[in-house]
């Protein structure tokens, strides 16, 4: 990848990486950096972002296993990992919103992460599978998991998984 | 369009809508330092198997990414978002690197606490500060690239404590007399560091040695084309007052042991 090539797949996915971050880690803040430490990287060994073919979700990997070893690394990973930060200020949210998003928080990361890829990045399960490493049952059962956990939060029953 | 899908999609777009880009020639910048440090560590590896006693050490802290045994854990917080813009402040347990609202950085060192070199040097690099930072060796240019008492000042005494630092401020060693007092406990010291004032192509160099009970930072300026490393640290007072003044690396030192 040359570098105006790069300039324009670092433009263009920016802010989407920082969205579906921020969906999965609750924290914007944390979300930018480490989508940005993760572009850094990319550019860095650019090699790899050509062999895989699929740069925007090399980055998006990237930046979870940042922000996830940031979590570790942190004594109070924790909490930060399923509570996260403050919510972002967003012009006038609906009591129900907030209430979505405090619901969505305390999703374990791991769930949260397989919601944010199937719901919002419109992964297949196997795709999903093949992005976190997990078995396929298993992103179905944290997707299950994941949506129960939200349905309270829900007016409607959302639909059943699909492969 | 399932209502959990709106619902997400609604938030990431708040977060996208909020979130600041640096521009794309500053990661790639960052990038083009990541890749010249992996290849210099790479080099230094292949030393390193060769024989050269301690570089190995550097080497294996910066590969483990902070978990090697014997470093001590950090904790970072990072407050700042974007690089090389926003004020804010990054804690470890090793360091304190604060991004001052006039483009300095106030760096503050625990001597009691062995670095965990890759951390410090990203964080700088995120503060658009290119440095090199090693355990167990120390590398430097000779000469020594001109306008290091620019890009950082040092106090000379910080609290009443003995700082063995050169007067890198005014280019001037201390006068020559009787060697210092063994320096006592020191918990911090800081600098503040100038970005801005770096001449291309250059780097701050960060060498962080095991001393006794404690850790010794010596510092410099070097030019990237042209630099050497030593696993041994450097000493200070000098021997002899011919030394080149500002091609030596201000050194911070620290230990337990009793004046």
């Amino acid at each position: 990848m040359e570098r105006e090539e790069f300039a324009g797949f670092y433009a263009a996915s920016f802010q989407r990486l920082v969205g579906q971050l921020y969906a999965m880690t609750g924290d914007q803040s944390e979300a930018q950096d480490a989508v940005q430490e993760a572009f850094v990287r990319a550019w860095a060994q650019r090699g790899k972002i050509d062999r895989s073919q699929a740069p925007e979700a090399w980055v998006r990997v990237t930046a979870w296993r940042i922000a996830a070893s940031r979590w570790r690394r942190n004594r109070d990973g924790i909490r930060l990992g399923t509570l996260a930060a403050q919510p972002a200020s967003v012009a006038g949210p609906t009591p129900d919103r907030v209430a979505f998003i405090d619901a969505l928080r305390k999703v374990p990361a791991e769930q949260r992460r397989a919601l944010v890829l199937y719901h919002l990045c419109d992964l297949t399960v196997d795709q999903i599978a093949a992005e976190t490493g997990a078995r396929a049952g298993t992103v179905k059962a944290r997707l299950a998991r994941g949506r129960a956990a939200l349905a309270p939060y829900l007016r409607e029953t959302a639909a059943p998984v699909t492969d | 369009m399932s209502e959990l899908t709106s619902e997400l999609q609604r938030m990431a777009d708040d977060a996208a809508r909020m979130a600041r880009p640096p521009a794309a020639a500053e990661i790639i910048r960052l990038g083009d330092l990541r890749r010249r440090r992996s290849r210099t560590r790479q080099a230094l590896g292949g030393l390193s198997a060769a024989g050269v006693v301690g570089a190995g050490v550097a080497l294996g802290l910066s590969a483990a990414g902070g978990v090697a045994g014997g470093v001590a854990g950090t904790a970072p917080t990072h407050a700042t978002g974007t690089v090389g813009h926003a004020t804010g402040t990054i804690r470890t347990a090793a360091f304190t690197l604060v991004r001052n609202a006039n483009g300095t950085d106030t760096l503050t060192i625990n001597a009691k606490v062995v670095l965990e070199p890759a951390t410090l040097q990203s964080d700088l690099a995120r503060d658009g500060i290119p440095a090199m930072v090693t355990a167990g060796s120390f590398c430097s240019s000779d000469p020594a690239p001109a306008g290091f008492s620019q890009v950082v000042s040092v106090p000379k005494i910080q609290h009443g404590r003995l700082v063995l630092v050169p007067d890198i401020q005014h280019g001037q060693l201390p006068p020559s007399g009787p060697k210092p007092r063994r320096p006592r406990p020191v918990q911090d010291q800081t600098m503040t560091i100038n970005p801005a004032a770096m001449p291309a192509g250059t780097e701050l160099s960060f060498g962080n040695f095991q001393v006794r009970n404690g850790a010794q930072t010596d510092f410099t300026l070097i030019d990237t084309s042209s630099y050497a490393c030593t696993s041994t640290a450097p000493s200070w007072p000098p021997s002899s007052a011919d030394e080149v003044i500002l091609a030596r690396p201000a050194t911070i030192t620290s230990t337990s042991s009793r004046a």
